[in-house]
């Protein structure tokens, strides 16, 4: 299998893949580079070489930290009820007796179908104050309305609500295409042996699809701190900007105010912090020992 | 052998030659039957040739249907189709390609275009939130070619201002006015007020004060039940055009105007009256359609009234300083081998034969205050209750301070805003209002010079 | 006797979990159907009705929606345009990255370490700024006005040649493919007749994605694409609004008519990645 003789065919197969990466995404992204060290002449394209200085403006803005703050409070917000639910109703949904699971599994994907601009007003009506449907909902407790868009925590959780919303159903499809890669005779040797519904779960479901539950995890926390429409859509103003994220901020000074230097610069660093947090999580969820439970890949029995 | 293939080639070069005449003469009389739909879709290089020879003598009288030629326009919404449609019947030889580019990012695209310098439109719209980070470049054609200030000797002075880039120079075309105005109810004007005539009740409001006062008695007559002016975050919209901008020469100078202003919207605020809807929300849409709100600060272009019901019953009064929002501003490309002919065309914008049919087509208010004379004379909205409308908005316009915007006056002032009326929610005392807005403006702006 | 109750008890029980649960699926399937329904709604109602509150019977604006809608612009082209657009992408990517990620799951070869980092770490750089040297870059090759530039860098989707990977290590039995060298199999037939369909649940979920990805997406088209002949839908729908001109109805309205292709086939490819794998017993066979 591994004999270097196959090897070239190997090469022969990612060969397309890494032809088109050199030219039209690894270019960009050292323009970018080179970019973030210049400032640019806005209609002309001019660039002229500022060293790093667009970068230690960065590093000196308490805004841009803050928007750090904001994305990390908002993407924890967010993440956590999501990944849950996803995978609780993507394990619901492999069961036989739950009727209407067609229906169900494409019902939840809908959110991602709306579009951004939808979703903003949406969210911006639903939570406004003091008339917006769930003030509505609040005040019929006779509870007092609350003003969601005034509060920096609130308005950030509703922020957070939107993405989990949104992006839930996306979810689903991942797990339950893990789920469904493990094989039943696995599943049923384990009822056999007389395992419970929990420890199905948890000896056999979990690992297995570990490598899947990895993707997620990694693609969540890229997304998830590239957090942008949500952000720009739901609240117009909010105090303290607290729920502007990084790469909004990235947007208001590259594409708002035409700082292109500087918004590469701020791209880079948000790459940075984003490539640290998918390596802490990585790392977490490294294969500590190289032994699979029950009939790993290699499905030998 | 060569030899006789290069005499076939040489053959088909001139038959084609005469091809392209002939497509050329084609595409003219198809021109004058039908107008945009089939002219949308030609985009001939022969024509292009003959348009530099007609245009050069386009400053003499000329037949308009004697000028022929394509010209590429870019804009960001879908209304150009109709300053096209009308310019077609005036000049039906002159095919303007419009390519509608909808969203924020429009601008992004016209960037990239102008900074490659290939596929450039002949001309081309900016939004004026970003234009004058555009305006100074020398891609875009200074318009004295075309003798703009004669073409726009009638505009309103602050129309004039806003179309010159920092150098004093004219650089782009504003073809509509968008004067903010009091919106009101007619019948809810006429319960709590006793009047619904917008001059009566432009002459009941003179300053914040009066409005306050006014919103205490409604607030006690109904029982908290109506409010004449839904929330601080507006107050800007009304006053900051007044005056002196916060940023000039590239320095922060806060006048004692700025100062006022905050302390206009606390004393709102804390006077126990602001019912406090969000600006542009729902609730305060909601609100005002339902003579629960007697006043809101909008643009021309509102979106906000529910016609279906209250068509006839909305009156517009001109506020005690005025302003405008949204301005569309027309350039063209230095670079473009149709320059005379954008020419043409932007003189026939900027005409008040245009601009009236463009009021009467499609509800934007002219640049022109002769324009606007011309049709004032008499006017009457239905949907206005019969109101001169055009008589309001010529008194807004004619006050509205002439200062040639820059790149910062717009977005500071927003950010003045946002920064305000937050602030005083959260009870802050004017000193630290403005510290956070300096510092603030520092982060996005940092070569401004802030005292 | 007594053994025939509990387990009549075991079994109520049971239905009792099973009927919450299904309570629940249809809670968060209501909340997650609602802004969708929002969505069809407003596009009958005009802009008034559609800032101030949130409509839950239709309204009677959906005639002068569609006229606003359709007045400049040929949805059917767009549409058209929309299809070959997102089809050739999906063909295209899937087809490619499926190739790349087995060669990173089943082969060992120099590098292959070093390359996969780049692959992940390129998955995190933010889209946004490299958009602005990739444009240069396309009018440089002067690809402007083509839908080349919006094809072609597909192949190069980082996230999808990282997914598949890791589907083809849990689902993708090694034993398979030894044993069809041991058959004398051609490299490129196992490709194409085992590999592909032991992944094909994967590959349709990630094709249902990209398709739905590209269905919608903007920024790209926007600013690569200068003739509206060649507009996709999405920018098509675009055009209706802008900041001084909302006309959120007709706008609304696109975005129905813009979804509907998506939920046909999500809802066809949902059950392909539904499907449970048979692969255990093939192997074993």
């Amino acid at each position: 299998m591994w004999r270097s003789k196959r090897a070239r065919y190997a090469y022969l197969y990612i060969l397309p893949f890494f032809l088109v990466f050199l030219i039209f995404k690894l270019y960009p992204i050292i323009y970018t580079f080179v970019l973030s060290l210049c400032d640019m002449d806005l209609l002309s394209g001019k660039l002229s070489f500022v060293g790093w200085s667009n970068y230690t403006r960065l590093l000196n803005s308490e805004y841009f930290f803050r928007s750090i703050g904001n994305t990390l409070l908002i993407w924890i917000m967010s993440i956590i009820p999501q990944l849950t639910l996803a995978f609780l109703l993507a394990l619901l949904m492999s069961n036989k007796w739950l009727r209407g699971r067609a229906i169900f599994r494409n019902v939840y994907f809908f959110p991602n179908l709306v579009t951004s601009v939808t979703v903003g007003l949406l969210f911006g009506t639903l939570f406004s104050y003091p008339g917006g449907a769930i003030n509505n909902v609040i005040t019929a407790f006779g509870l007092e309305a609350v003003d969601f868009q005034n509060n920096q925590m609130l308005a950030r959780m509703v922020i957070a609500i939107a993405i989990c919303w949104k992006n839930f159903g996306f979810n689903i499809i991942y797990f339950t295409a893990g789920i469904n890669s493990i094989s039943n005779e696995v599943l049923e040797a384990a009822s056999i042996d007389g395992a419970g519904w929990w420890q199905k779960v948890t000896k056999i479901t979990i690992p297995l699809m570990k490598p899947i539950l990895i993707y997620v995890m990694v693609t969540s926390i890229i997304g998830g701190l590239q957090m942008f429409d949500e952000s720009k859509l739901v609240f117009q103003s909010v105090p303290g900007d607290a729920t502007t994220t990084m790469i909004k901020y990235m947007y208001d000074s590259a594409f708002v105010r035409f700082q292109f230097g500087y918004g590469a610069a701020c791209a880079y660093v948000v790459f940075v912090i984003i490539m640290f947090f998918s390596a802490i999580s990585m790392w977490i969820t490294r294969d500590r020992d190289k032994v699979r439970p029950l009939g790993g890949k290699r499905g030998r029995k | 052998m060569k030899k006789l293939l290069a005499l076939i080639c040489c053959l088909a070069l001139v038959l084609a030659m005469f091809a392209g005449c002939a497509g050329d003469t084609s595409t003219d009389t198809n021109t004058n039957d039908t107008t945009s739909d089939a002219t949308n879709d030609t985009t001939s290089d022969a024509t292009n040739d003959t348009t530099d020879d007609t245009t050069d003598d386009t400053t003499e009288e000329v037949n308009p249907e004697d000028l022929t030629g394509t010209l590429t326009y870019w804009t960001y919404t879908d209304t150009a189709y109709q300053l096209t449609e009308q310019f077609a019947e005036k000049y039906p030889n002159i095919t303007v390609d419009v390519q509608v580019f909808g969203g924020d990012e429009y601008k992004t695209k016209i960037l990239t275009a102008l900074q490659s310098g290939t596929d450039v439109p002949d001309m081309f719209d900016l939004e004026e939130g970003y234009v004058y980070e555009f305006l100074d470049s020398d891609v875009i054609a200074d318009l004295s070619y075309i003798d703009i200030e004669n073409l726009t000797a009638n505009y309103y002075d602050y129309q004039k201002a806003s179309m010159k880039d920092s150098n004093g120079n004219y650089k782009c075309l504003t073809f509509m006015s968008n004067p903010v105005c009091f919106w009101y109810l007619r019948d809810a004007c006429e319960q709590w007020l006793g009047t619904s005539d917008p001059d009566e009740i432009s002459a009941m409001i003179t300053s914040w004060d009066d409005m306050f006062a006014l919103q205490e008695e409604v607030y006690e007559a109904s029982n908290g039940e109506v409010a004449v002016f839904g929330t601080i975050s507006e107050m800007p919209k009304v006053s900051a055009f007044s005056f002196d901008p916060l940023v000039q020469n590239g320095e922060l100078v806060i006048s004692d105007d700025w100062i006022g202003l905050i302390d206009d919207m606390r004393t709102f605020y804390n006077s126990g009256y602001d019912p406090e809807y969000g600006s542009w929300s729902g609730e305060w849409a909601t609100a005002w359609n339902t003579g629960k709100l007697l006043f809101r600060a909008m643009p021309s272009w509102d979106y906000f009234t529910d016609w279906d019901v209250n068509t006839g019953n909305v009156g517009l009064a001109a506020p005690f300083l005025s302003s405008f929002e949204g301005q569309t501003c027309l350039c063209v490309y230095n670079e473009s081998e149709n320059k005379d002919l954008a020419g043409v065309f932007l003189s026939y914008i900027a005409s008040d034969e245009f601009q009236i049919a463009n009021m009467e087509v499609n509800n934007q208010v002219p640049a022109s205050r002769s324009a606007i004379e011309a049709m004032a004379d008499g006017y009457s909205a239905e949907k206005y209750g019969g109101q001169n409308i055009l008589a309001t908005f010529s008194d807004v316009l004619e006050n509205v301070e002439a200062i040639t915007p820059d790149k910062y006056t717009r977005s500071v002032q927003n950010l003045f805003q946002n920064t305000a009326s937050n602030g005083i929610k959260e009870g802050k005392d004017n000193d630290t209002i403005i510290a956070e807005f300096k510092s603030a403006l520092a982060d996005q702006y940092p070569e401004v010079v802030i005292n | 006797m007594l053994e025939n109750r509990s387990v009549r008890a075991l079994v109520a029980r049971r239905k009792l979990v099973h009927g919450l649960l299904i309570l629940f699926c249809t809670f968060v399937a209501l909340v997650a159907f609602y802004p969708f329904f929002v969505m069809v709604i407003s596009s009958t109602h005009d802009n008034f009705n559609i800032v101030s509150k949130i409509n839950v019977l239709p309204g009677r604006h959906l005639a002068e929606n569609y006229e606003r809608l359709t007045r400049n612009m040929n949805i059917l082209v767009g549409i058209k345009n929309s299809i070959v657009l997102s089809v050739a992408v999906t063909v295209i990517e899937t087809y490619f990255t499926v190739m790349t990620a087995y060669a990173f799951a089943k082969f060992k070869f120099r590098g292959r370490n070093f390359l996969f980092g780049v692959i992940l770490v390129f998955m995190m750089l933010p889209g946004q700024l490299g958009i602005i040297g990739f444009y240069k870059e396309i009018q440089a090759l002067d690809m402007m006005n083509s839908y080349f530039p919006l094809i072609v860098p597909s192949i190069a989707n980082c996230f999808a040649v990282f997914f598949y990977k890791q589907y083809m290590d849990t689902s993708l039995p090694t034993e398979l493919i030894e044993a069809a060298i041991m058959d004398g199999c051609r490299e490129i037939q196992i490709f194409h007749n085992i590999v592909i369909p032991l992944v094909k649940p994967a590959m349709v979920t990630q094709a249902v994605l990209t398709f739905i990805g590209t269905w919608n997406s903007y920024l790209n088209p926007l600013i690569l694409l200068n003739e509206k002949e060649k507009f996709t839908l999405t920018l098509m729908i675009a055009t209706v609004r802008d900041a001084t001109n909302a006309e959120y109805g007709a706008q609304y309205l696109g975005m129905v008519i813009s979804v509907i292709p998506t939920v046909i086939i999500y809802c066809f490819g949902s059950k392909t990645i539904m499907e449970k794998i048979t692969v255990g017993a093939a192997v074993k066979g």
